[in-house]
């Protein structure tokens, strides 16, 4: 199935587009979305493994199946204040 | 005075963090403390001289995050109120990116709560910003 994901800040960059399309198995999981994204951004597959998912706005971790989420991202070590 | 029933303000803003309206949030007539904190951008790093600093958000994860630190702040720390406000977009060298305040009975509560909030906010709220330095180079800051 194809699900859309929401990238941020050097991914976001990277892939010159805030989001982005990927197939994936009705089964997979949030660690399977980020392998996903770093076959599709290969500039930035440095950066995933340091990388959580989000399933509508909630961190989970790389076990959680996606199917039931309405939104999917992937979210960099984050740098606020 | 803040006579609202729901102890905490949680607010992404894209200019410059107004203070002075967020005093009156904390204040309280049984309250013995206020506490502020307030991140501010700085021009030097090491050997590097930043111009600007950048920020953006996944906001409603941003603002979902931020309530639920404020909750857990208050009932750990026994907090009166609590206000926590982040800015997005262009932050220049000496101004508020971020600012903190909150108020208890006692002095000790409002210490303690700043830094906690601070090292839960950078840890797992996601805004990110993007340093740009005098020499127009730019990077995200991810760590």
């Amino acid at each position: 199935m194809q699900v859309n994901v929401l990238l941020f800040a050097a991914l976001r960059e990277a892939a010159d587009c805030d989001t982005i399309t990927i197939e994936v198995a009705p089964t997979a999981t949030a660690g399977d979305v980020l392998r996903s994204v770093a076959e599709a951004i290969p500039t930035v597959a440095g950066l995933i493994p340091s990388c959580r998912v989000a399933l509508d706005s909630r961190y989970v971790t790389s076990t959680e199946p996606i199917q039931n989420a309405n939104e999917i991202a992937i979210i960099p070590p984050v740098s606020g204040g | 005075m803040n006579d609202s029933r729901d102890p905490i303000l949680v607010q992404l803003v894209s200019k410059g963090i107004d203070v002075g309206q967020l005093q009156s949030f904390i204040a309280d007539p049984d309250v013995g403390a206020h506490g502020w904190f307030h991140g501010v951008t700085r021009r030097r790093t090491g050997d590097k001289i930043t111009q600007i600093l950048s920020y953006e958000a996944h906001e409603s994860m941003a603002i979902s995050e931020l309530n639920r630190l404020a909750r857990e702040a208050t009932e750990r720390f026994e907090l009166t109120r609590l206000v926590i406000v982040h800015r997005l977009g262009i932050v220049p060298v000496g101004e508020a990116s971020v600012v903190i305040g909150c108020s208890s009975p006692h002095r000790k509560q409002v210490f303690a709560a700043l830094p906690w909030l601070m090292d839960h906010l950078k840890q797992d709220v996601p805004i990110w910003k993007q340093e740009t330095f005098v020499d127009g180079s730019s990077e995200w800051v991810h760590r």
